[in-house]
């Protein structure tokens, strides 16, 4: 009898964890969806499938049952850093990258362009291609970088709709935010968006940079930091995009792992030795 | 607007005098001539906005400078709120100037004889105008020439002076250093340890010097902010006075959640928010909301953050703080909602966060009335 009843209480147990509520940062239907990028090298790794596909989940060892490529729209939303430190001839080149962007999107996918100094506006809200772009400086003078990236990142899940991809181009300085650092990270481990960090110019020279601000962003949602020269923002920003579509969305079922809270992720290829894989480094559940 | 020379400028002042009478209306054509007492006469007469258009170029302060010393002999209530007005222009025009004109000023109240200054309301007068020039100076200048002004005024003995230890002087005293301490908290121009932590866990390379400081030199930054801190806490109960108790409690509510202490941030922030002051009620229910996140009170600071949208429906700080404490409750959709309605609102309407480290440049514009009123 007292045997049965352990038997009994443990299977409530299993049930309980292997029934997870779907993570926040994406509410599947089919499993924890999570975009991987894999590179040999600059070259994109096509072709893997899901059992090539090694992941762990709060260090427990899961089992991977899709890997699709690039075959879902995606949600663009471009973060642009138009404040004092940005000049008129950067102000231009947004423009005109914002534009080269928007015409290289497809019909289906979706665009909503923001802008700030102190003050946060959209210059595009969301929609689909052709985008109709209202770039303006406005509102007071300082860099609010930390509420901007932070009003940014709040998103809602589409995990079998759309893939969701925010590229930030900035210096990352601040002088205006009322939030903080850990509050931008905290929020960047909630939202449902692949981060990309674009810093435009030379950093080396003369310009004083938040580097590995930009970087704890890209990292903690997969995407990555990029620096470039004023002259090829446009192309690194498409470069980006076009990283992303050929990014993996691989999916498994939590097994193993009490559903509620932070789920710390470690994703890797199978003998892919050499390989950079991006991927987030974790989600919350509840 | 157009620019034109400071003799220009005083020339159109002429005409001014000439049409004083009637002014308040029309504005000035430009004439030949001119002088300072023209401006005071058309400033009297009531056209203020003739400063303005008066001092358009940091050129025509540097003029200015050179001609007070004759102008400024005898005292005259209209020239010290002239000069005000000029130093309030300044911040906007020409900032290095502001100080300049309003320590002129000071010395002037101090200094200048004769007119109505054993008037009875005479040191109402004074209190209110050095209440002001503190309040320009903390939007134009840096918190070095606020403590300064506030110092030299405290530290004068003469009889005029007597009554001067306000609140809001020693409030303006202790802004100045939690501006201070603002301006150099140590996650402004670097990455904090947990991002550092972060890219070195994805072998990210990160330099030992990321703004000029070198790993022991930043350790002894977050040492010297949070003794930064302690000072504007000091400051901030030493300037607890009748008229200034409730913001002093306010701004050391705000310093203790930096100093990473919530519970007694959120115990300071325990006060009925001000009827009359819509500003101030705006900072204790943000700095609340703030706090109370901190605390893991999510239901309350999505509370605090509504109370201080009811008051600014405008304002991006608390908008922000909503959409992320809805995040937190997973109620994504309602978050993302609230996010695209702050975005599309954009620039338009005020944020109280924007003029906080400002201190009483907010009301100036209600001193610098009430002066005013004071010359009829």
């Amino acid at each position: 009898m007292m045997q049965s009843l352990l038997v009994l209480v443990f299977a409530v147990i299993v049930a309980g964890v292997q029934s997870p509520s779907p993570p926040q940062f994406g509410a599947a239907t089919h499993g924890v969806p999570i975009d991987v990028a894999v590179f040999d090298g600059k070259r994109v790794v096509m072709n893997l499938g899901a059992a090539d596909f090694e992941i762990r989940d709060n260090g427990v060892r899961q089992t991977p049952t899709t890997a699709d490529f690039n075959t879902l729209p995606i949600d663009l939303r471009l973060v642009f850093d138009t404040s004092g430190s940005i000049s008129e001839s950067d102000l231009a080149r947004y423009l005109k990258t914002m534009r080269q962007v928007a015409a290289a999107l497809e019909p289906r996918d979706r665009c909503e362009i923001i802008t700030f100094n102190a003050r946060i506006a959209d210059a595009a809200s969301r929609q689909s291609p052709p985008i109709a772009i209202d770039l303006r400086r406005a509102g007071p003078d300082g860099t609010a970088f930390i509420d901007a990236v932070t009003l940014a990142l709040v998103t809602v899940p589409t995990p079998d709709v759309r893939r969701q991809i925010t590229i930030v181009l900035s210096d990352a300085l601040d002088n205006a935010s009322f939030f903080d650092e850990a509050t931008m990270l905290d929020v960047a481990r909630h939202t449902d968006a692949v981060v990309y960090t674009v810093l435009p110019g030379d950093p080396t020279v003369g310009r004083r940079v938040s580097k590995a601000r930009l970087q704890a962003v890209s990292l903690l949602t997969g995407g990555r930091l990029m620096q470039t020269p004023d002259h090829a923002v446009a192309s690194e920003v498409n470069k980006a995009i076009r990283e992303f579509r050929q990014s993996y969305v691989v999916r498994y079922v939590l097994e193993g792992v009490p559903a509620a809270g932070w789920h710390k992720l470690d994703v890797r290829v199978r003998g892919g030795n050499g390989y950079r894989v991006y991927a987030r480094q974790g989600y919350f559940a509840r | 607007m157009m620019i034109r020379p400071f003799g220009m400028a005083l020339a159109c002042l002429l005409f001014a005098t000439a049409t004083a009478g009637s002014a308040g209306s029309a504005h000035p054509a430009p004439a030949q001539g001119g002088s300072l007492d023209a401006t005071l006469a058309a400033y009297l007469g009531g056209d203020t906005a003739i400063i303005a258009r008066t001092f358009t170029r940091p050129r025509d302060f540097e003029v200015l400078r050179r001609d007070l010393d004759r102008w400024l002999k005898s005292w005259d209530r209209g020239k010290a709120l002239v000069l005000l007005e000029v130093s309030r222009v300044a911040g906007s025009v020409a900032p290095q100037y502001a100080a300049i004109i309003v320590n002129v000023g000071r010395v002037y109240m101090e200094t200048a004889s004769g007119g109505d200054r054993a008037a009875p309301d005479f040191a109402a007068f004074v209190q209110i105008w050095h209440d002001a020039a503190a309040g320009v100076l903390q939007r134009a200048s840096d918190p070095w020439k606020v403590e300064a002004y506030v110092t030299d005024v405290l530290g004068t003995s003469t009889s005029a002076s007597s009554g001067r230890l306000t609140g809001r002087l020693l409030l303006a005293r202790a802004v100045a250093q939690e501006r201070r301490c603002w301006d150099q908290r140590p996650a402004l121009e670097q990455a904090s340890p947990e991002v550092e932590v972060l890219a070195k866990a994805a072998d990210m390379v990160v330099p030992d010097d990321l703004d000029g400081l070198a790993k022991a030199g930043r350790a002894a930054k977050v040492r010297s902010h949070l003794t930064c801190l302690g000072e504007a806490l000091t400051r901030l109960e030493a300037a607890a006075r009748d008229d200034t108790r409730v913001e002093a409690s306010v701004r050391a509510g705000w310093i203790l959640f930096q100093m990473g202490r919530s519970q007694d941030a959120l115990n300071r922030l325990e006060i009925v928010p001000p009827g009359d002051d819509r500003d101030l009620a705006f900072w204790l229910a943000l700095f609340r909301g703030r706090a109370l996140d901190a605390l893991g009170r999510v239901a309350d600071s999505v509370a605090a953050y509504r109370s201080a949208l009811a008051l600014v429906p405008t304002a991006q700080s608390a908008g922000i703080g909503l959409a992320l404490e809805l995040v937190r409750l997973d109620r994504r959709a309602e978050a993302d909602q609230r996010a695209r309605a702050l975005r599309s609102a954009g620039a338009a309407g005020p944020d109280p966060w924007s003029f906080y480290m400002n201190g009483d440049d907010r009301l100036v514009d209600d001193w610098l009335k009430q002066l005013r009123a004071a010359l009829r």
